[in-house]
């Protein structure tokens, strides 16, 4: 009989430096409960959190060498804070004055963006062609948030993307509720009730954006909102960017950034206002907010 | 001035729950989820032939949730979908703590956190099946 390997039974994330050791070690202790991607994932949060207590780096190095994003998201004002809506109250569209507001910064970033970033931006949100969008996003997911997977080109676009967005980060002040729909799998019945909710959005569970994700301000104007094969998600956070217009045309148009962690907090039934003077109902969204 | 920073609708437009594609996620902890207990709040509705098309084999549809709440939003989007005509307002909108219902009244508290609540979601049924032959309701809360 061979000698036994003893097995660690925890990972000391604060240890200091993280080795290929201790990422094995880890892996023998996570095998039993995830899979290769989530393991990929936690694997890349500590990295990026020991590399950000490495001062032998420079910030601007840590940046590039990290595997999602830091976040740079703040509220210090308690009135600009927000939680997620109470349980039946009503969504409301964005008033003027906050389109205005949230406008202004957009704005005010992208006038003091350099040209790469806004070369980004156009790739990845404004142009027509969209293939480099599906294309780099579908990556992202495949290699659970770590940028370092992709090709030069496409680590490039996503980290002049992830720059821009956290420079409106920097200066936004405010929470933001935002949705975004997903569609369901052909194996579940419309999502009419709390209790067509997949078991997997339960209150609690945590899921992850590894890809950036367009979402809007506005239920109505949130493509989905009335179709019963999609789930929304309503999502309270202080993350991403602003990407909508200032006056009354409808674009509340708002980017979450890649490598975002969410805990789901809930489901309700919503009234909203249905941007014709009227007010429709979600029956069943699920709601989600920072983790 | 014309914005040129206008994200493409194309980015968001809807399409399979695939990577690549907007929305897509992953759950991170499968292992800890649990299953919530379901049917907690149950309405059966015996809706009338022309609307057999979208009821089980019985003529019935059967609503559930874990409050009265997602019960009465279950069955209005049903009759979004599947009726003719206009359908009853949704059941009750809570603005700034005020309660807005369906039949222009309005509480301070909510009506489904009553001893009537039942009662309440009958009527309404009754309001957005019109032609329906029988409802039972069950609270296994």
């Amino acid at each position: 009989m061979g000698a036994k390997t003893i097995r660690p039974d925890r990972l000391d994330i604060e240890a200091g430096r993280i080795t290929e050791r201790d990422v094995k070690a880890a892996r023998e202790v996570a095998e039993d409960v995830m899979n290769e991607r989530d393991f990929a994932r936690l694997a890349t949060r500590i990295a990026d959190e020991l590399r950000d207590s490495d001062t032998s780096l420079t910030r601007a190095a840590r940046d590039r060498d990290r595997a999602t994003p830091r976040d740079l998201s703040h509220v210090e004002s308690d009135r600009l804070r927000a939680d997620p809506p109470e349980p039946s109250s009503f969504r409301r569209a964005l008033s003027g004055r906050q389109r205005k507001v949230r406008s202004a910064t957009k704005q005010k970033v992208l006038a003091a963006a350099p040209a790469s970033q806004l070369q980004a931006a156009r790739t990845m949100l404004t142009d027509e062609d969209y293939a480099a969008w599906q294309r780099i996003n579908r990556q992202l997911h495949k290699g659970a948030g770590d940028v370092h997977q992709l090709s030069e080109d496409d680590r490039k676009t996503v980290q002049r993307l992830d720059r821009l967005i956290q420079s409106y980060e920097r200066d936004n002040d405010r929470t933001h509720t935002v949705y975004v729909a997903v569609k369901l799998p052909e194996n579940y019945p419309d999502a009419r009730s709390d209790d067509d909710l997949p078991d997997t959005l339960q209150p609690g569970t945590a899921i992850h954006f590894d890809q950036f994700t367009v979402a809007h301000h506005n239920l109505h104007e949130t493509p989905g909102h009335d179709n019963r094969r999609y789930l929304m998600f309503e999502i309270t956070t202080s993350r991403g960017m602003y990407f909508g217009r200032s006056d009354s045309l409808d674009d509340t148009t708002h980017v979450l950034p890649r490598g975002m962690p969410l805990r789901v907090v809930g489901a309700d039934s919503a009234p909203y206002d249905n941007g014709s003077k009227g007010f429709s109902e979600h029956p069943a969204i699920v709601q989600l907010r920072d983790s | 001035m014309t914005d040129q920073w206008i994200v493409h609708p194309n980015r968001s437009a809807l399409g399979p729950d695939e990577p690549g594609h907007n929305g897509h996620y992953r759950t991170l902890d499968t292992a800890a989820t649990s299953t919530g207990a379901r049917g907690l709040c149950v309405a059966r509705v015996l809706l009338p032939p022309d609307l057999h098309r979208a009821t089980d084999n019985d003529g019935s549809v059967t609503f559930t949730g874990s409050t009265w709440r997602f019960v009465v939003a279950a069955a209005r989007s049903f009759a979004e979908d599947f009726t003719d005509g206009p359908v009853l307002p949704p059941f009750g909108i809570n603005d700034r703590g005020q309660w807005w219902w369906w039949d222009n009244t309005t509480t301070d508290y909510s009506i489904l956190e009553t001893l009537d609540a039942a009662e309440h979601v009958r009527r309404y049924l009754q309001g957005l099946f019109p032609n329906a032959a029988a409802i039972d309701l069950a609270d296994h809360r």
